[in-house]
């Protein structure tokens, strides 16, 4: 990865794994690097080779609603994302990057990372159901959905 | 036409041609002639040359569902097609393939055309919307049980070809499409509330259908912009652009009264000095008791709050502009008598009228007269569709309301009941300009100068400017000047929203040359928003941007960032800061 925490040893998240803390893994070409600190759109360039499974660089802006009244945005120190009541820690690895959470005496409600990547305006995309698809919703349109747990582009 | 009728004489539907009989017209290359009497599938070949607006070959099949129990297939004899019980007559000519259809001693629910023409693998498929549009108009691969109102546009990207079918606007029966793998059908609805109507003796005028292809010179936007004039032969289209401002997003229907309309209208008038073309302040509702949108009585406004409608109206006019008004006239919030209220799904506590009574068509007509002599000069006359129905337009799909009921006179359809409601309103106000919103855009061209085209912008959450605003105005642009003038819903801002996203839909709007309605608290207007609120309604109601307006990225995206106005182009950022809001709004 190109951006490695400041001080990986600030804390340590053993315990969040254990519990089952979540990982992302986007391919290469989905921007890594180059696209990890950036602000503006990337957009994803044609490449000739597939690339292997690995872990997207940092998002651009990391954001927390802790009691459901709306987003704020964290502020960044190396993979460390803090708000007022809690912080975000992001570790890239082999496995994806782990996405760990705490917010020790606060509410929880929602966390949004959003990366500057972009498509090509001719993509298709199809994400996963919550639980089972209906209506027809499990299709490649380039409707505006909500894409569970995955995100698919040809 | 490659097929006439085995036996022309057998019948004669001359009465029904003086009557405005519907004609289909299909472009030659989407099957005419040989598709015409083919049961195998037809696909769409590339043309090298454009083809004209014409009317379809006969459908492959014609199926009747008479009581709502299902389709049966008819038997043909020429352009005759017949059931047990009924008949459709489809009658080719220049103006599109006539679709008559009859059941005098039964009852008739549903009626399919089914065409094997289907098109390229890659083409995608928009359609239109039944009433508003609710941020789900988009161009969409295939997607069979996809309910099309009124018209599709199949466009294949790899070929540039647009191929197009519909009907004309003011048919008699609500009509849909549907493409699937094996071929394309238009689905008349015939029901009466939500069982099947009883015609009597008599013979429908259901549906003219058309069609047209375009090459690949010509964009889809283009091509399905060419397509809604001609479907509409004569739109109601004011003199000159409509365009003001409107309560609604920071009032909400609470807290404001008549000092405060005539501060709204003192703002537009300032901010549309020395334009021409006077702007409307349109009173949304609250200037009458009870709910947010309450039904009538229509007779006076609330008497603390606006206690003389007439003289606020000539006030309005005093500061420099037209002044308009909201009203819902087919609910009551006072019901008088319960036999006025129509059978169906009802929720609210504003109760619907039955709106084929004729007791209450004159009630309706009676409002709108009264309105309109107090001096309003525009009536944005709303929930029409929902009270008529039960249902918003995002839950309808194949079935505009709830099954078994019906309105008491049961011998209409639908859609005749609407247009008829539409006509009454047209007689009772005369050149008042009329703004439908929740109303059937197709059938309400030719009838409403002006046409809420999607679901509600917001003072609260931009989300649901930029799902609802951008998108209607980017997919029924095509419709603006030809049925109607296309109002994407207003421009609004209050501190709830950001200014850095709601000017660039103000800016959108306004360069687009739709009608721009602005929704903003003049109290809390700063001298920069101020300057922006001058020139988006001094562009607007000039027209727009001259050369014409078209979203460059609509193939791909529900909300087109990329727009061509003359020869700019200028690219939005609707996304905030953790993108999209993808929340229920």
């Amino acid at each position: 990865m190109s951006d490695q925490p400041e001080s990986p040893a600030r804390r340590k998240f053993v315990s969040n794994v254990a519990l089952g803390v979540g990982a992302i893994a986007l391919s290469p070409a989905l921007g890594t690097g180059s696209v990890a600190a950036a602000s503006e759109p990337h957009a994803i360039e044609e490449s000739s080779v597939e690339t292997p499974l690995g872990a997207p660089g940092l998002p651009a802006r990391v954001l927390i609603d802790h009691d459901g009244s709306g987003l704020t945005e964290t502020r960044r120190q190396g993979t460390r994302y803090t708000s007022a009541q809690g912080a975000v820690e992001l570790l890239a690895g082999a496995g994806g990057l782990v996405v760990s959470v705490t917010a020790p005496s606060a509410q929880l409600n929602r966390v949004v990372l959003r990366w500057p990547t972009t498509y090509a305006q001719t993509a298709l995309y199809l994400g996963d159901a919550w639980e089972r698809g209906s209506r027809a919703e499990s299709t490649w349109p380039a409707r505006e959905t909500v894409c569970a747990w995955i995100a698919g582009m040809p | 036409m490659s097929d006439q009728p085995e036996n022309p004489a057998r019948r004669k539907f001359l009465g029904n041609v003086a009557l405005g009989v519907g004609a289909i017209a299909l472009s030659p290359s989407m099957g005419t002639g040989s598709v015409g009497t083919a049961s195998e599938r037809h696909s769409i070949q590339e043309p090298s040359v454009e083809t004209p607006l014409g009317a379809p070959g006969l459908p492959a099949r014609v199926l009747i569902d008479h009581d709502g129990s299902g389709l049966t297939e008819t038997r043909r004899q020429g352009t005759r097609y017949t059931s047990a019980q009924g008949a459709v007559e489809l009658l080719a000519g220049a103006g599109g393939l006539v679709v008559s259809v009859e059941a005098p001693s039964a009852q008739l629910n549903r009626v399919v055309l089914r065409w094997p023409t289907t098109y390229a693998q890659t083409a995608l498929y928009l359609g239109d919307a039944w009433e508003r549009g609710y941020g789900d108009l988009q161009w969409r691969s295939l997607q069979p049980e996809r309910v099309m109102p009124w018209y599709f546009a199949a466009h294949d990207p790899a070929s540039g070809r647009t191929s197009l079918m519909g009907v004309m606007t003011q048919p008699s029966a609500l009509c849909f499409w549907t493409v699937d793998a094996a071929g394309t059908s238009l689905w008349l609805d015939f029901r009466n509330g939500g069982s099947p109507c009883r015609p009597g003796d008599r013979v429908i005028a259901a549906a003219t259908v058309v069609s047209l292809t375009t090459g690949k010179t010509v964009t889809p936007f283009a091509a399905l912009s060419r397509f809604c004039k001609q479907l509409c032969p004569a739109p109601r289209l004011a003199a000159a652009p409509i365009c003001g401002n409107n309560n609604w997003y920071y009032a909400y229907g609470k807290g404001f009264d008549a000092d405060a309309m005539r501060r709204d209208a003192a703002f537009l008038s300032e901010i549309s000095a020395g334009h021409t073309t006077r702007p409307y302040c349109v009173i949304d509702a609250g200037w009458t008791p009870g709910s947010s949108a309450p039904g009538g009585p229509w007779t006076a406004g609330d008497a603390k709050r606006f206690p003389d409608m007439p003289r606020l109206a000539a006030d309005m006019k005093t500061l420099g502009v037209r002044p308009g008004i909201w009203m819902r006239p087919t609910a009551l919030r006072i019901v008088d008598d319960p036999r006025r209220l129509r059978a169906g799904p009802s929720q609210g506590e504003d109760k619907p009228l039955d709106i084929t009574r004729p007791e209450n068509i004159q009630l309706i007509h009676d409002d709108l007269a009264r309105v309109s002599s107090w001096g309003y000069e525009l009536i944005k006359h709303d929930f029409s569709t929902y009270d008529a129905f039960g249902r918003w337009g995002s839950q309808m799909g194949a079935e505009l309301t709830d099954s078994r009921w019906s309105f008491a006179d049961q011998s209409l359809t639908n859609a005749e009941i609407i247009v008829r409601l539409y006509r009454t309103m047209r007689d009772a106000v005369g050149d008042v300009v009329l703004l439908g919103c929740n109303t059937i855009g197709h059938l309400a061209a030719g009838l409403f100068e002006i046409q809420r085209t999607g679901d509600d912008t917001s003072g609260h959450d931009w989300e649901r400017t930029r799902r609802m605003g951008v998108n209607t105005l980017a997919f029924r642009l095509p419709q603006h000047n030809a049925f109607f003038s296309s109002d994407a819903d207003c421009a609004a801002h209050t501190a709830a929203t950001p200014w850095e996203l709601d000017k660039q839909f103000l800016d959108l709007v306004a360069r687009s040359g739709t009608a721009l309605f602005i929704s903003v608290d003049p109290r809390n207007v700063t001298v920069e928003q101020k300057a922006a609120y001058r020139a988006a309604m001094m562009l607007a109601l000039s027209g727009g941007v001259p050369g014409g307006c078209e979203p460059l990225d609509w193939l791909h995206s529900t909300a087109p960032r990329v727009w061509r106005f003359g020869k700019q182009r200028v690219t939005y950022h609707w996304e905030e800061a953790g993108g999209t809001n993808p929340m229920r709004i």
